[in-house]
């Protein structure tokens, strides 16, 4: 994505979604998200405490369910501060296979015959 | 849009994926011993859930006697391979945390109703919601605290006048062996179940 000279990083979310919103990929309670490969202090120091700790725990890839565990948040808090994160491009989402997906039932299936 | 950022982060996001399997059922009837048993992590009990403005309409609510905010959900986590990993959700037993169920089921690639022969009507609600109020696969499982003879199975089909299409299984869910082998059979119903859809160009 093109740097955006205009944006500076404490303009609130709403005003920099660009499009970049969830609705494709719904927050799931078991949804994965991680702040990628784009961790930046800078950003984190910025955030307020409960978006600073989801975004510190997101360096390591984690559900939306553990996400707010971890940060002892209100699932319904974890999905809109995460959602806010997401429209600013500061996490990913890693999600994408339907739950019906024969590919994935069979990974799923090889998966757990090993554990039988 | 440079083509090369694009595959760039592709490759980063590697088709991690995830997927969740619901462990349904009444209070007390195993569902966190279930989770526990297989799961690679400690289970992980939330208890903040409902959002602040539920919290609030109940309040409101002259019906609702009770003030409580905090509902229990346990989940854990099985590693799949490399780069699938599975969620398991033992749902709230309380009836009044149906719409939580249907956040719940969202989604989910299946689900392992379970059911107590001593006390079948605790996993009555829950079989209702899943035949009556869901539409993601789901089995029913009894965990056999003290152990089950296969003719007790069709009486139990019977109690619970399930439908022929849902499969109906036994397992000591303290074994994560067992608990293994009943996430498969969720598995496996799933698969036919979108095998068909697939053949008939539904779903």
């Amino acid at each position: 994505m093109a740097r955006r000279p205009g944006l500076h990083w404490k303009v609130r979310p709403y005003m920099t979604a660009r499009g970049r919103t969830s609705s494709r990929n719904p927050l799931l309670v078991h949804t994965l998200v991680s702040t990628g490969d784009r961790y930046d202090p800078v950003l984190a120091a910025s955030l307020a405490p409960a978006s600073r700790s989801l975004y510190e725990q997101a360096r390591r890839m984690c559900s939306v369910a553990e996400l707010s565990a971890a940060c002892g948040l209100p699932l319904g808090l974890t999905r809109l501060l995460i959602n806010d994160l997401l429209k600013i491009g500061q996490l990913v989402v890693h999600d994408a296979r339907s739950s019906q997906d024969l590919a994935l039932l069979e990974r799923l299936r090889a998966g757990l015959l090993r554990l039988t | 849009m440079p083509a090369f950022s694009d595959s760039r982060e592709a490759n980063l996001n590697r088709q991690l994926t995830s997927a969740k399997i619901v462990i349904a059922g009444g209070f007390g009837v195993g569902k966190t011993t279930a989770v526990e048993a297989i799961s690679e992590i400690p289970a992980i009990r939330t208890e903040s859930w409902m959002t602040a403005a539920a919290a609030q309409i109940d309040r409101l609510d002259p019906g609702i006697d009770k003030v409580t905010t905090t509902v229990a959900m346990d989940f854990g986590r099985v590693t799949i391979d490399d780069s699938l990993v599975l969620y398991l959700f033992g749902t709230p037993g309380q009836p009044r945390f149906w719409p939580m169920w249907d956040d719940l089921v969202r989604g989910a690639v299946g689900a392992l109703v379970l059911v107590d022969t001593n006390n079948l009507e605790n996993s009555f609600a829950a079989v209702n919601y899943f035949e009556n109020d869901a539409t993601v696969p789901w089995i029913v499982c009894v965990n056999p605290f003290h152990g089950i003879q296969t003719h007790e199975l069709s009486a139990v089909r019977e109690a619970l006048t399930l439908p022929p299409h849902v499969p109906l299984i036994a397992a000591d869910v303290r074994d994560p062996r067992n608990v293994a082998r009943a996430l498969l059979a969720v598995v496996n119903h799933a698969t036919e179940r979108a095998t068909a859809h697939a053949a008939t160009g539904v779903g």
